[in-house]
Formats: structure tokens, C-alpha cells, sequence
């Protein structure tokens, strides 16, 4: 074996030096930075998957999750929709603070939780059959309904959303009283109801001091299938025939003359301005209360064909929320607006919608429209995306572990050759 | 990488590029080969220049073992298959050196870097199994097996190889 080692040496020794690039230490350099920036990319990478995979994991919903915006009171959604008659009912009626509350489709009474847009069908114990008696508080804390319960009187009741505990307010009056709508004050105190004459029996209005023993009924002739509620316990009531007049605790009817024309819908916070239900038409009014003068406000032009409009709540002493309704069946829109055209007055449509369909007695917890702020790029409603159970849309995280999983494994293999190196 | 680590790195080039060079060729066979090994196993060295703290050129030469077989194996798809390996070469090269070479070529890049190891290297079974990631056996294996092989590719090298073993 000695001659073939001495053979090699020998094929060896005829081998002349091969040349080495003069650049070789440069380049060796430059690809060590280069894979040093690999490296680096490859570990932010993965952090970042990771720290991001962390707070999706924890976020219910994909819109949720990149909603940086979303006030910690929670928002009114973007999209108001119907819910899928499937939907299972919740005996647990706290569900917490709600931003909406509507009948479905199906009849049944529905809330939007506002931390998530995520819609509930309540199951309402005795829930009237008509089921228009249906209101949600202008802070979302509370659901008042009119029920209806075999072989007893009807009564409302009101449901604390976050704790599930009810009261119930009861009426005087005795035989075939139905309750046909309710009324919040801007405030949450006082709740209006009211019940159409039916038969030879006159229609009755009432209003309750919501956790208090104060409440009050009139006898009014004729229907009054509408009305609002201010803070003092006043009541702005509208009939059939377009009257309104205002009721106020311990005084008689004040009739409005002429007229107005809208229905009484929302009394603004210091109960001086009361909006009305108008329409088909193109423009908002309000009636001064104080001074009897109806303001309105024309949609701006080129914007809304010709609409049914109704009052939803009022954000602050100034600005108004409206649900407004082509007649045209398209879906309704929420519209954020001024009692009259000033120099500093507002219009801005599209603030959310509200479908054709699937949506009636609609209530809104206007507490939750935050302050504007004067841009017109502020959302005065969230976006929650598709908050249907069931349907949480999972392709983009499995995608983004793959990519994670990919970046780990090649951080291994660097690993691995780093130090086998 | 500072301008003394430069510095060491082309005075150890300027040293043992020879010797490296030597290595190489019998390792690959070809001239052209030989340099892109040399190369590349110095870039190698560049890279973790600053974490070899014992011998670089004990580093150099491991990665011109084991980048030899990885070459290999990209390659053995596309080039020649394993069975001409085993068809004698022409005996009638007078010149044993050349004979010997070309039997060396008619290995596979494995048996031809075992041999190197064990034969121009001098390393011992263990620490040819140490540099080239394998068990002792498979060296032993291996050695056997390409020691035959050059008797069969070239039996006037019998002689020098010695007896089966």
C-alpha cells in the first residue's frame, strides 16, 4: 500500500498551483452579509407571524382583528342586515351591550352585540305576537318589549342586556290592551308606549320612568301608532291623520298648529327640537317645540331620490341620526344630519345600511356614534365584516402558517448547515 | 470582518494554496474541477471566517470532501451512469502515472475521497469516517471496495495496490 500512496504523491506533486481569484475574500464577505440579511429577514418574519398569529387567535372575527378603530364601548355596525332563519335563539339574555336591536325576517327579536357585531335572536319570554313593541335604549344597555303572556295582563319589560335580569312595568288598565310601540328618551330614563283604540275602546299612551315607580297614561281619542319621549317625561304624539301634539307630565294635549309634516320620532336631548318621520321626499324635519316652527333640512343634490325618512336618535343637541329609505326598495341608509341648513351645518350620508328586507322596528344605540371629529374620512360605524357563526373565513390563516412554517424550517436548515459548517 | 482578518485569510491562502490545490485534484481528477473546489471551499472559509478557531485549513479541506460528493451526486443524474465504472480502462498507457489516474477517474467521487483520505492524507479509518460524516465501516467498506475496483479498472496497478484486503 505504500506504492500506491507514494503513486498519488507523486500525481499530486505534478499538479501545479491553482490560481485563487483575488477577489475571492470580497465575495466571501458579501455573501456572508448577504446571508446574515437572510437571517435577519427570515426571524423578523417568523416574529412577526407569530406575534400576529397570536392576536388573531385571540380577536373573534377577521374584520375584528384589523379594526384598530373600534372603540372599546363597541360600534354600531356598518351593515345592518337580516339574520339566517336558522339562528338559534338565546335564552341567556346577556348577551351585553347591544348597538342594535330589529324583527328579523322570521319574526323574531334579534340584537347586535356592539363589542362584535355579532347578532343574537333573543327568545324573549311572552314577547307580544304583533311583535312591534320592540326598543333598544339609546346607550344599548337595555331592551324594552312588549309582552304578552297567556291568562295575565300585558305588561313591558325591560331587559338589562349585560346583567339578563328584567323588570316589568305593568298598565292600570285592564282588557284587550296591546302595546304597539315604545319610545326611549334620549336619556334612557323614560319609556313611551302607546296602544291603538281597538273597538269601542279608546287608544291609550303612556310613559314610564324607567327604575322608578313615576308613570302616567292619557286616554287619546283616535290611533296614535306613533310617538317619541324626551327627558322631562314629555311625550310627542302623531295620529293617523298627521296631528301631533306634545304631553307633557301634569298638562293637557298641546296641540302642534298647523300640522307639521312628519310624525313625532325623536326628541333631542334637551327636549327643545323633536325630529319627524317624513316622506317620500327629499329633505329632514324637525319641529321646534319652543317655538312651533318647523326646520328642514333638503338632502344636499344629487345625492338621495326621494325617501322615506325616520328619526333613529340624536348624537348630541345638534346632530341627528336618520334612517332613510328610498322608495325605489333599494336598502335603506343611515344618514348623520343637522335640523337645518346653516353655516355649520351637517350631511353625511352612507354612515351604514340598513337591507330592504329582514329588517323591521329597527332601534339604534345612538350613544355609540362617537363625536365627529370633521373629517369626512371618520367611520361613524364599524366594519365588523361576516360575523354569521360558522362562517369564519380561516384560508388566510392557513396560509400565513404555511409561510410561517416555511420560514421556520428554512431558519432550521440555516441553522443546521450554520453549524455543521 | 476587519483588514487583519483579510490579511489572514490571503497569507493562509499564499501558504497552503499548493497543498490545497494538490488535494483537490485528486479528489475531482480535473484541472478545472479542482479550482472550483479550491474556490469554493475558501469562500466557505471566508464566510465563517471569524468562528474558525483552530485549523482553517483542516476547515478547507473538510469542505472540499464533503463538497466533492455533493457535486457528485448533483451531477451522477446527468452524466455517466454507475456501470461504466466498473469496465476495465484501456492497460496499454505505458506511463503508470497516468494509468493510475485514470483508474482514480473511474471511481466514484465516495471510494475516489476515501482513498484520498486514507492514502495521500494519511488519515486513519476513524478520523476518514470523522471528516467525511460516515461510520468506520462504511470507510472500511468503501476502501475494500474501491481497492478492487482499481484492480479490476487497472490490473497492472495490482501491484501496487497490493492484495485484496
Amino acid at each position: 500500500m505504500t506504492d500506491l500512496r507514494s503513486q498519488l504523491h507523486r500525481v499530486a506533486d505534478a499538479v501545479e498551483p491553482l490560481p485563487v481569484d483575488d477577489d475571492l475574500w470580497q465575495r466571501g464577505v458579501a455573501a456572508r452579509r448577504r446571508g446574515q440579511a437572510l437571517v435577519l429577514a427570515a426571524v423578523l418574519a417568523i416574529i412577526a407571524s407569530i406575534t400576529w398569529s397570536a392576536v388573531l387567535l385571540q380577536t373573534p372575527d377577521r374584520e375584528a382583528r384589523t379594526a384598530s378603530t373600534l372603540p372599546a364601548e363597541g360600534a354600531i355596525p356598518q351593515v345592518i342586515a337580516g339574520v339566517p332563519a336558522d339562528l338559534e335563539p338565546t335564552s341567556d339574555l346577556a348577551v351585553g351591550r347591544a348597538s342594535v336591536a330589529f324583527v328579523s325576517g322570521q319574526r323574531e327579536p334579534v340584537v347586535v352585540t356592539a363589542s362584535d357585531g355579532v347578532a343574537h335572536v333573543l327568545d324573549l319570554p311572552s314577547f307580544g305576537p304583533d311583535r312591534a313593541a320592540y326598543a333598544l335604549s339609546p346607550d344599548g344597555r337595555r331592551l324594552a318589549y312588549g309582552a304578552e303572556p297567556d291568562g295575565t295582563l300585558a305588561r313591558i319589560e325591560v331587559v338589562d342586556l349585560e346583567t339578563g335580569e328584567s323588570q316589568v312595568y305593568g298598565s292600570s288598565n285592564t282588557g284587550s290592551l296591546e302595546f304597539d310601540a315604545l319610545a326611549w328618551s334620549p336619556g334612557g330614563t323614560w319609556l313611551g308606549w302607546t296602544s291603538t283604540a281597538v273597538g269601542d275602546r279608546t287608544g291609550i299612551v303612556g310613559a314610564i320612568r324607567v327604575g322608578g315607580r313615576t308613570q302616567r297614561e292619557v286616554f287619546v281619542d283616535g290611533t296614535v301608532p306613533q310617538l317619541a319621549a324626551a327627558d322631562d317625561g314629555s311625550l310627542g304624539l302623531s295620529w293617523i291623520g298627521g296631528a301631533l301634539a306634545i304631553n307633557r307630565p301634569g298638562a293637557d294635549l298641546d296641540r302642534i298648529r298647523p300640522a307639521p309634516p312628519g310624525a313625532a320620532g325623536a326628541f333631542s336631548p334637551d327636549g327643545r327640537l323633536l325630529a319627524l318621520a317624513s316622506g317620500p321626499g327629499r329633505e329632514s324635519y324637525t319641529l321646534d317645540v319652543t317655538t312651533r316652527q318647523v326646520l328642514r333640512h333638503p338632502f344636499p343634490d344629487d345625492t338621495l331620490a326621494d325617501s322615506v325618512v325616520r328619526p333613529v336618535g340624536w348624537v348630541d343637541e345638534r346632530l341627528q341620526l336618520f334612517l332613510v329609505q328610498p322608495v325605489d326598495g333599494s336598502d335603506a341608509e343611515l344618514v348623520v344630519t343637522t335640523p337645518e341648513v346653516d353655516d355649520q351645518s351637517t350631511w353625511r350620508r352612507r354612515v351604514g345600511s340598513v337591507a330592504a328586507t329582514g329588517v323591521t322596528n329597527l332601534s339604534v344605540a345612538v350613544d355609540l356614534v362617537p363625536d365627529l371629529d370633521g373629517t369626512s374620512s371618520q367611520e361613524l360605524t364599524h366594519d365588523f365584516g361576516d360575523t354569521t357563526p360558522g362562517q369564519r373565513d380561516v384560508s388566510w390563516i392557513i396560509g400565513l402558517g404555511v409561510a410561517a412554517a416555511i420560514a421556520v424550517l428554512m431558519a432550521l436548515r440555516w441553522l443546521w448547515r450554520r453549524l455543521l459548517g | 470582518m476587519t483588514t487583519n482578518d483579510a490579511a489572514g485569510f490571503d497569507e493562509f491562502v499564499a501558504a497552503r494554496s499548493a497543498a490545497l490545490s494538490r488535494t483537490a485534484y485528486l479528489l475531482t481528477g480535473d484541472h478545472h474541477l479542482a479550482q472550483d473546489l479550491v474556490q469554493s471551499a475558501l469562500l466557505q472559509a471566508v464566510k465563517h471566517w471569524r468562528r474558525i478557531h483552530t485549523s482553517p485549513e483542516a476547515y478547507v479541506r473538510r469542505a472540499m470532501y464533503h463538497q466533492n460528493i455533493s457535486w457528485w451526486r448533483r451531477r451522477r443524474f446527468t452524466e455517466t451512469g454507475l456501470g461504466s465504472y466498473d469496465d476495465a480502462g484501456p492497460a496499454s498507457d505505458p506511463d503508470l502515472r497516468l494509468t493510475l489516474d485514470q483508474a482514480l477517474a473511474r471511481l466514484t467521487p465516495k471510494q475516489r475521497t476515501v482513498l484520498v483520505l486514507r492514502f495521500y492524507e494519511d488519515l486513519t479509518e476513524v478520523e476518514t469516517a470523522r471528516a467525511l460524516g460516515l461510520s468506520t465501516s462504511t470507510v472500511k467498506s468503501t476502501t475494500r471496495q474501491s481497492l478492487a475496483r482499481l484492480r479490476t479498472l487497472a490490473p497492472e496497478l495490482a501491484e501496487l495496490i497490493g492484495a485484496d484486503r
